[in-house]
């Protein structure tokens, strides 16, 4: 079975580890109260692919773990918060990978009665996102249909799966 | 009377001073942010910070998964010598920086006491 792996990067409280424990319920999250401080992992099995999913911490002073996660991944998820500002880490590190031919898409997370100016604006210096999916993670189904689309921009098919936390 | 982070700075200034080979200290909470720090000039203390309170957090992770009880330490060893991470209580880490000629004996004795003093500050 070939394996892939899987970036999840974002802000800090963007979503990324709501996005993967909701596609893998028992995903490794280490975190110091509700913060991603090291990593989320997970493994899916894809369409004959062992997909390993990661999640890098948001927050600024993390930048060394990030680029060492962030090392080998063939397809990034961006997870951005609806109505807040685009993270330059983010846009840095996508930018590296991107550098490198890594294909990204771009998950808007709406959170359900958060209000402000919504979307996801695509800096300058970089290409533009396979896909970009406007959703509010908490809301059952969404996940599937972000790993859907992944699964597209990595291998070019979708559907059935299996999940395995770490 | 100095206050809490001002005996902490002391303890690791004292820690440091005693230790033969020890040549930096510091504490860091469990979310990767300096509390005290005595550490060579040039350090970047936020992104040392942040590192190591990711190892500790993939360290107790590991011991967990490979039935190896609560963590006591974390051990990186290089070319130049050792950093060592130990819990300070609850809400902190202790890190140190030795060389390579450092009695590890010694560093991790003088190392437990000195995260006992500092858990007692926290």
């Amino acid at each position: 079975m070939r394996t892939a792996k899987v970036l999840v990067a974002g802000a800090g409280e963007a979503g990324k580890s709501t996005l993967i424990q909701a596609l893998v319920p028992d995903a490794m999250n280490l975190a110091v109260q509700g913060r991603t401080i090291a990593m989320d992992h997970a493994m899916l099995e894809c369409n004959g692919y062992r997909l390993s999913i990661v999640g890098v911490p948001g927050q600024e002073r993390f930048g060394d773990v990030r680029s060492v996660l962030a090392e080998g991944a063939q397809g990034v998820v961006w997870v951005h918060r609806g109505g807040s500002a685009i993270d330059s880490e983010t846009v840095s590190l996508v930018r590296d990978l991107t550098n490198h031919e890594v294909p990204y898409l771009v998950v808007v997370n709406h959170i359900a009665g958060e209000s402000g100016p919504h979307g996801w604006k695509r800096p300058v210096d970089l290409p533009s996102p396979t896909v970009i999916i406007n959703c509010d993670l908490k809301s059952p189904g969404n996940a599937l249909s972000i790993l859907r689309e992944a699964m597209q921009i990595l291998i070019g098919g979708p559907a059935t799966f299996a999940g395995k936390g770490n | 009377m100095p206050t809490p982070f001002e005996q902490m700075n002391h303890i690791l200034k004292t820690l440091v001073a005693n230790t033969p080979d020890l040549e930096g200290a510091a504490t860091v909470s469990l979310d990767g942010l300096i509390l005290a720090s005595v550490l060579p000039a040039g350090t970047d203390e936020d992104r040392v910070s942040a590192m190591a309170a990711a190892l500790l957090s993939l360290g107790e992770r590991t011991a967990q998964e490979l039935q190896r009880g609560t963590l006591e330490q974390v051990y990186v060893r290089g070319d130049n010598g050792y950093i060592i991470l130990m819990a300070a209580g609850p809400e902190a880490v202790l890190e140190v920086i030795a060389g390579g000629g450092a009695k590890l004996g010694m560093v991790l004795l003088d190392m437990k006491r000195a995260a006992q003093e500092v858990s007692r500050l926290l």
